[in-house]
């Protein structure tokens, strides 16, 4: 099960959301991380066939996926970042909905739904109306639904939003389940979740990938050193503006900072591991600072 | 998959309220048809309750049979006995025994009366003239075939339909159809409207709840998801306005009977060019309404499928049956507003003129020619909504 990329270009009038992009894909799990605005999610809707690329294929086992057509519709499962439903179906009459747009007879989905329910911690909800739920119960559902064909190619856009930290933290453990004899493409900001899950990164700004590879690849990548420094409060403000911060608190009257730097940035400072929110920090540099308080 | 596309359109609050609204319509609807019937009880006095119709039927059916030459002179004969002993001051209850139950039948001998200078009205036909009122009523006809066949094609083919209506016309107090024909027509007219409102979110709900992504990234999206769609249109139209209307139906006959269903519409409308009963005209506006309903369900499917939101696309049935019309009617044009789709919901007007349309040798009446011309059209929105979704690409 290989997925190729080759040169695939999306363009928006001038405006290049995906440049020139080539990947290849594998069993395991992918992560593709960048800021907002990156082309995250119109590369996920290329590959969902949403939509159509300006230039270049995407080939599935070696076939065209757009000529593949319903074939191929058939083997991915897709939950987009703004995952819609129907508000007034119950949770498991909008299952059996989608189960029968996906081509599952209807006794095999009622299996597939009870199981996908089970796995998503939902199905004492299956008689709820999709619209009494909470944000992290739809978003819940909206991972069932992407899983509900048993998927060979599962494309995630920001799965975890909306989650709440334990139903992050299983939804880790699903993907981590998930991930054998299938791909699986995470997409997201949150560079925890696929510090946990993924086996390969891609990380991606102004429509390219800037760099790939496992986490400890991308961390060995980086040329500078995460740094531990503890600082006088009022001299926080002076080194953050001569050093990429990843973060700051404050531990009684001291600040303490953990940075970027090449060579050791003020006297004391401990170096630390290098970690992938080091990583995306270093090389989206301003463009992350939304980030910072990862 | 269809069951749960119209689970999708009917769990919305909204359009479970629109249903229980045309429901409520239909009772309206008898109740407004009960209570238009003028009915005059024996003492002369006007009776406006909902056993008005049933009354008025009775009385009439005191000519209930074949209207023989006979019957139509005793009916002239007891008309102008009347008008001999009381002039134009005809007393209530004279008028109560007599005229009343031969109302419809002194309003068909008018026809062979017309045009003669000095008998413009049936007080004038005697009982010798209604005598031969199949004779007389078959010259009018010759002329009346002369006169609206703008070409011998259509001339010919006006004769022939002419011909086709079994004389003696039987009779009995068809009342109870009219009005429930004419009451139809406006009900249809509401339900065509709801109709499309309710088409039209079959199509643009998965744009609306952002669940497009799903749907069209799925194994069936875009081909039999899509047909199931439209499939979903076709038996909401079909099953809501059947079923509205066999509701409305049953309503209308538990409260003003069903008889006369065999009487010959040429009864109240001598030049009809349509040989059938009160009864068929019923299911002809019927069967129209259905017509209109289903133009309604696909065309909004079109739009709301082509544009991706139902705005527009519930205006247009309104602009059609509506709008439309009194544009035409500006404009002049005579073929268009004859065509009009809204005149699938006047069967009772289009049946009582001759309209007709050729093409080259063809000639046409008014309501094949609308029922063929929007089966066709909505027939052909539907491969045109499959395709706005099979070959749906986000931009």
């Amino acid at each position: 099960m290989t997925l190729i990329l080759d040169k695939v270009t999306k363009t928006f009038g001038s405006y290049k959301a995906v440049d020139d992009m080539s990947i290849t894909m594998n069993n395991g799990v992918y992560g593709l991380l960048g800021v907002n605005g990156a082309g995250k999610t119109t590369l996920m809707r290329l590959l969902s066939t949403i939509m159509k690329p300006t230039g270049g294929s995407i080939t599935y086992k070696g076939r065209d996926i757009f000529k593949m057509g319903a074939e191929y519709r058939g083997l991915i499962g897709y939950l987009p970042q703004e995952f819609g439903y129907y508000p007034d179906l119950k949770v498991r009459d909008y299952l059996m909905y989608i189960a029968s747009i996906k081509g599952l007879p209807a006794p095999i989905a009622k299996r597939r739904i009870s199981t996908t329910l089970r796995l998503v911690g939902m199905e004492r909800e299956a008689s709820r109306k999709m619209k009494t739920l909470s944000g992290g119960m739809k978003r819940r559902i909206g991972i069932a639904q992407a899983v509900l064909n048993d998927p060979e190619f599962l494309i995630l856009d920001e799965p975890t939003a909306g989650l709440d930290p334990k139903e992050t933290i299983r939804f880790r453990n699903l993907i981590g389940r998930l991930a054998e004899n299938r791909i699986v493409l995470l997409s997201t900001h949150i560079v925890a979740d696929i510090e946990a899950v993924a086996s390969q990164v891609f990380l991606m700004n102004k429509g390219k990938i800037l760099v790939q590879g496992s986490a400890a690849e991308l961390c060995g990548s980086v040329k500078k050193s995460a740094w531990i420094c503890r600082l006088p409060e009022h001299e926080a403000g002076r080194a953050a503006q001569r050093f990429q911060v990843i973060s700051m608190h404050k531990e009684g009257s001291e600040a303490v900072l953990r940075v970027l730097s090449e060579e050791i940035p003020v006297p004391g400072a401990i170096q630390a591991n290098t970690t992938l929110e080091d990583v995306f920090l270093y090389y989206f540099g301003e463009e992350a600072g939304e980030y910072a308080e990862l | 998959m269809l069951n749960y596309e119209l689970k999708k359109l009917f769990a919305k609050r909204i359009n479970v309220i629109f249903l229980v609204l045309l429901l409520a319509a239909a009772v309206i609807f008898n109740l407004l048809a009960a209570k238009s019937v003028l009915y005059f009880d024996s003492h002369g006095a006007e009776d406006q309750s909902l056993k008005a119709v049933r009354m008025l039927t009775e009385e009439k059916n005191k000519w209930k049979g074949p209207l023989t030459q006979e019957t139509l002179a005793k009916a002239a004969s007891e008309q102008q006995r009347l008008y001999k002993r009381y002039g134009d001051q005809i007393p209530d209850e004279a008028y109560v025994k007599v005229l009343q139950p031969a109302s419809d039948i002194l309003e068909m001998l008018k026809y062979i009366g017309q045009g003669d200078a000095d008998s413009f009205s049936s007080q004038k036909v005697s009982p010798e003239k209604a005598a031969d009122f199949y004779k007389l009523r078959r010259e009018k006809l010759s002329g009346a075939a002369r006169e609206y066949g703008k070409t011998p094609a259509q001339q010919a083919f006006l004769k022939e339909q002419y011909g086709k209506t079994v004389t003696p016309f039987y009779y009995e107090g068809a009342d109870s159809w009219k009005i429930r024909t004419d009451y139809a027509e406006r009900y249809g007219m509401v339900i065509a409207l709801l109709i499309g409102i309710l088409a039209s979110g079959i199509f643009a709900g998965e744009f609306r709840l952002q669940a497009d992504s799903v749907f069209f990234s799925s194994r069936y999206g875009r081909t039999k998801a899509a047909r199931t769609k439209i499939w979903a249109g076709i038996v909401m139209a079909a099953v809501l306005y059947w079923g509205l209307m066999l509701v409305y139906s049953l309503m209308g006959f538990i409260i003003m009977g069903t008889g006369g269903s065999s009487v010959p519409i040429q009864v109240e409308w001598s030049e009809s060019v349509y040989a059938i009963t009160f009864g068929q005209e019923y299911m002809l506006t019927l069967l129209c309404g259905f017509t209109a309903s289903l133009l309604s369900a696909a065309l909004t499917m079109l739009i709301s499928a082509g544009r991706h939101a139902s705005g527009i696309a519930i205006c247009v049935p309104f602009f059609l049956f509506c709008v439309a019309p009194f544009i035409a009617r500006a404009l002049g044009a005579e073929l268009f507003e004859n065509l009009m789709p809204q005149r699938l919901f006047y069967v009772e007007n289009i049946i009582r003129t001759p309209v007709l349309f050729q093409a080259g040798d063809m000639v046409f009446r008014q309501i094949p020619a609308l029922l063929i011309l929007y089966l066709a059209v909505s027939l052909l929105c539907l491969p045109l909504i499959y395709r706005a979704y099979h070959r749906y690409i986000m931009k």
